[in-house]
C-alpha cells in the first residue's frame, strides 16, 4: 500500500515536473513568440522586402569589418507590421532576442521600420547609451531617414541612416573601416563571426528549451534514484546498557517517535554482574582486584519496521538512500532563462534585474512618433 | 561589588539590557541593511534615468519658455512638475512627480512644436526623444525594483521587525 502511495505520488509529482519544464521552455519563446527570427544575413532583415540588393551587401559588408574590430553590430530590420505592438517593445523584444552586440560590451544597435504601421525606431545597447546617447539618434534618424521614410523612399532612407549610425559608431572605437581600430585605445573584440540561425528557431528559444530538458531529466533520474533505491535499515550503535523497565527517556524512545514508530526495541537482559558486584571501578591496574567484564556492546540489530509515519512523498523528512537527499520538490525556480545570449553574444535583457554579460537593451531609444 | 552576584536585581537589570540590546542593537543593524539594499536597488535602477530625464524636462522647457513665454501656462505647469521630482524625497513621491512631468512636458512640447514648427534634428525633438526614451526604460526597471522592495516591506513588517525598523526609520519604498 505504501509502495502503491509511492508511485501514485511520484507519478503526480512527474507530471507537476513536466508541466514546469514545458513552461520553463516556453519562457524562453517570450521573445521569440511575438518577434520574427533573424535571416541568413543577420545584419540586414528585410521581410518586407523594400531594400535593393545593393543596400543589402553594403550593411553586411560594413558589419562584418565593423563587428571583427569592435563587436559593434548595426542591424537593419523593416517588418511590413508590428501586429498590434508599440514601436519601443517591438525593437526591445528582437534587440534582446537577437542578442545584438558583444556580450562583454553591449554595444548593438538595431534600426527598425515597421511598412504598414509607417513607424521607426532605433535602440542602443546599455553599452552606447552614454557614448551614442539617445540624441544622437533622433537627430540621425530626422535627418537622415524621415525626409525618404515620409516619401516611401525606404531604401534610401535607409541607406543613409545607416550610413549615419556606421559612422557615428566607428568614430566611438576609432575604427577606421580597414579592420583596425585607433584613438580610442578599445580593443578588437576577439570574437567569432555571428552564426546563423538554421531551421528559424531563436537561439534563446532552443537554449531554454534545452536547458529545460536537461533539468526534467536530472529530476526524474534523480527521483527514480529514491523511489528505487534498496532501502537500508537504519542502525545505530548505542552503547549504553539496556535494563529492562529502565528509562523511558532513552535515545531508543526518541529516535522511535521521531522516525513515526512507536514500537520500541526490543529490551535486552542486563549484563550479568561481575564477581563480586557491581561496586566502585578500580582506577586502573593496581590493588582492588581484577576490573569487571565490561558489557557485551550493543551492536548493529536490526530494526523493527517503521509503522505509520513514513514519507509524505517528495518534500517530507530527508531520506539519505545512495543518493542525495531531495528535501524540496521539483518546484524549484526554472526562471531566469533569458533571450538571447548568443548571436553576436550581446542580449540578456535587463528587466531590473541583469544576467549574464549583464546589460542589453534596457528600451527607450529613438522614433518616428517622438 | 563583591556582592554582586547576590544583588538580584542588578542581575536582571543588566541581562534585560543585555536582551535590548541584542535585539535592538542587531536587529537596526538588520534592517537598516535590508532598507539600504532596497535604497542601493533603486540609485541603480531607476535613480539615474530619473536624473537624465529630469535634465531633458528641463531643456524642453527652456526651449518652450523660449518659444511660448515664461509666463505661459503649460510652461509653468512643466516647472511645477520638474520641482517636484527634484525635491522628492523618496521612489513613492519620486513616482508620483515623474507622472506629472510626462503630463505637463507632454503639453509643453505639443504646444512648443506648434510653435516653432518641425524643424529635423532641433533641440525640442532630441530633448523630447531623450525624455521619452528616459521614460520607458524607467517603465521597464520599475517592475523588477517594485519586487524587490515588497520583499524587502515583507522582511521588514511583522513582530518586532516592525518596531526595530521604525526605531531605526528602515524603511523600503515602491516606485508606484
Amino acid at each position: 500500500m505504501k509502495r502503491l502511495r509511492r508511485r501514485w505520488s511520484a507519478l503526480a509529482l512527474l507530471t507537476a515536473l513536466l508541466l514546469t519544464a514545458a513552461a520553463a521552455a516556453g519562457m524562453g519563446t517570450a521573445f521569440a513568440a511575438s518577434t520574427p527570427d533573424p535571416t541568413s544575413d543577420f545584419y540586414v532583415n528585410d521581410y518586407a522586402g523594400v531594400l535593393s540588393d545593393e543596400t543589402k551587401e553594403e550593411i553586411v559588408a560594413k558589419n562584418d569589418g565593423l563587428y571583427a574590430a569592435t563587436g559593434a553590430q548595426i542591424v537593419v530590420t523593416v517588418v511590413q507590421s508590428t501586429g498590434g505592438t508599440s514601436m519601443s517593445q517591438y525593437a526591445y523584444d528582437i534587440a534582446n532576442a537577437w542578442g545584438i552586440g558583444s556580450a562583454e560590451k553591449n554595444n548593438g544597435v538595431l534600426l527598425l521600420l515597421s511598412i504598414d504601421d509607417d513607424d521607426y525606431q532605433c535602440i542602443q545597447g546599455s553599452g552606447l547609451e552614454t557614448l551614442l546617447p539617445t540624441t544622437t539618434l533622433s537627430r540621425i534618424l530626422q535627418e537622415e531617414l524621415e525626409p525618404d521614410f515620409a516619401a516611401k523612399n525606404y531604401d534610401a532612407g535607409v541607406r543613409k541612416a545607416f550610413a549615419s549610425l556606421y559612422g557615428a559608431v566607428c568614430d566611438i572605437y576609432g575604427y577606421t573601416g580597414s579592420g583596425s581600430t585607433a584613438g580610442t585605445g578599445d580593443a578588437a573584440v576577439p570574437a567569432p563571426a555571428p552564426t546563423n540561425t538554421s531551421g528559424g528557431i531563436a537561439v534563446g528559444h532552443r537554449i531554454s528549451t534545452v536547458v529545460g530538458l536537461i533539468l526534467f531529466l536530472a529530476v526524474v533520474i534523480l527521483l527514480i534514484s529514491i523511489f528505487t533505491a534498496p532501502r537500508r535499515r537504519r542502525t545505530y550503535y548505542d552503547p549504553t546498557p539496556r535494563y529492562s523497565g529502565g528509562s523511558s527517556f532513552g535515545s531508543g524512545f526518541f529516535w522511535g517517535s521521531v522516525l513515526g514508530g512507536r514500537r520500541r526495541r526490543p529490551r535486552y537482559p542486563p549484563p550479568p554482574p561481575p564477581p563480586g558486584g557491581w561496586g566502585g571501578r578500580p582506577a586502573g591496574p593496581g590493588p582492588g582486584g581484577p576490573r569487571p567484564p565490561s558489557p557485551p556492546p550493543f551492536s548493529h540489530t536490526p530494526r523493527p519496521p517503521r509503522s505509520g509515519g513514513g514519507f509524505g512523498g517528495f518534500g517530507g523528512a530527508p531520506h539519505k538512500s545512495g543518493g542525495s537527499s531531495a528535501r524540496k520538490g521539483g518546484g524549484g525556480s526554472f526562471g531566469g532563462f533569458g533571450g538571447g545570449a548568443s548571436r553576436g553574444g550581446g542580449g540578456g535583457f535587463r528587466g531590473g534585474a541583469s544576467r549574464g554579460g549583464g546589460g542589453g537593451f534596457r528600451g527607450g531609444g529613438a522614433g518616428r512618433g517622438h | 561589588m563583591e556582592n554582586w552576584k547576590e544583588n538580584r536585581r542588578l542581575a536582571a537589570i543588566v541581562l534585560a539590557a543585555a536582551v535590548l540590546l541584542g535585539v535592538f542593537g542587531i536587529g537596526g543593524i538588520k534592517a537598516r541593511g535590508v532598507a539600504r539594499a532596497v535604497q542601493e536597488a533603486y540609485a541603480q535602477s531607476i535613480a539615474g534615468d530619473l536624473a537624465l530625464r529630469a535634465a531633458a524636462a528641463q531643456n524642453i522647457v527652456s526651449v518652450g519658455a523660449a518659444a511660448l513665454g515664461e509666463d505661459a501656462p503649460s510652461v509653468a505647469a512643466a516647472r511645477r512638475a520638474l520641482e517636484m521630482l527634484v525635491a522628492a524625497d523618496g521612489p513613492a513621491r519620486a513616482c508620483e512627480a515623474n507622472t506629472a512631468l510626462t503630463a505637463s512636458v507632454g503639453m509643453l512640447y505639443e504646444e512648443a512644436r506648434k510653435a516653432i514648427g518641425d524643424e529635423k534634428g532641433s533641440v525640442l525633438q532630441t530633448q523630447w526623444s531623450e525624455f521619452l526614451s528616459r521614460g520607458d526604460i524607467i517603465d521597464r526597471a520599475a517592475p523588477a525594483y517594485n519586487e524587490q522592495a515588497r520583499a524587502a516591506q515583507k522582511k521588514l513588517s511583522g513582530f518586532p521587525a516592525s518596531l526595530v525598523s521604525a526605531l531605526v526609520r528602515a524603511r523600503a519604498e515602491q516606485f508606484s
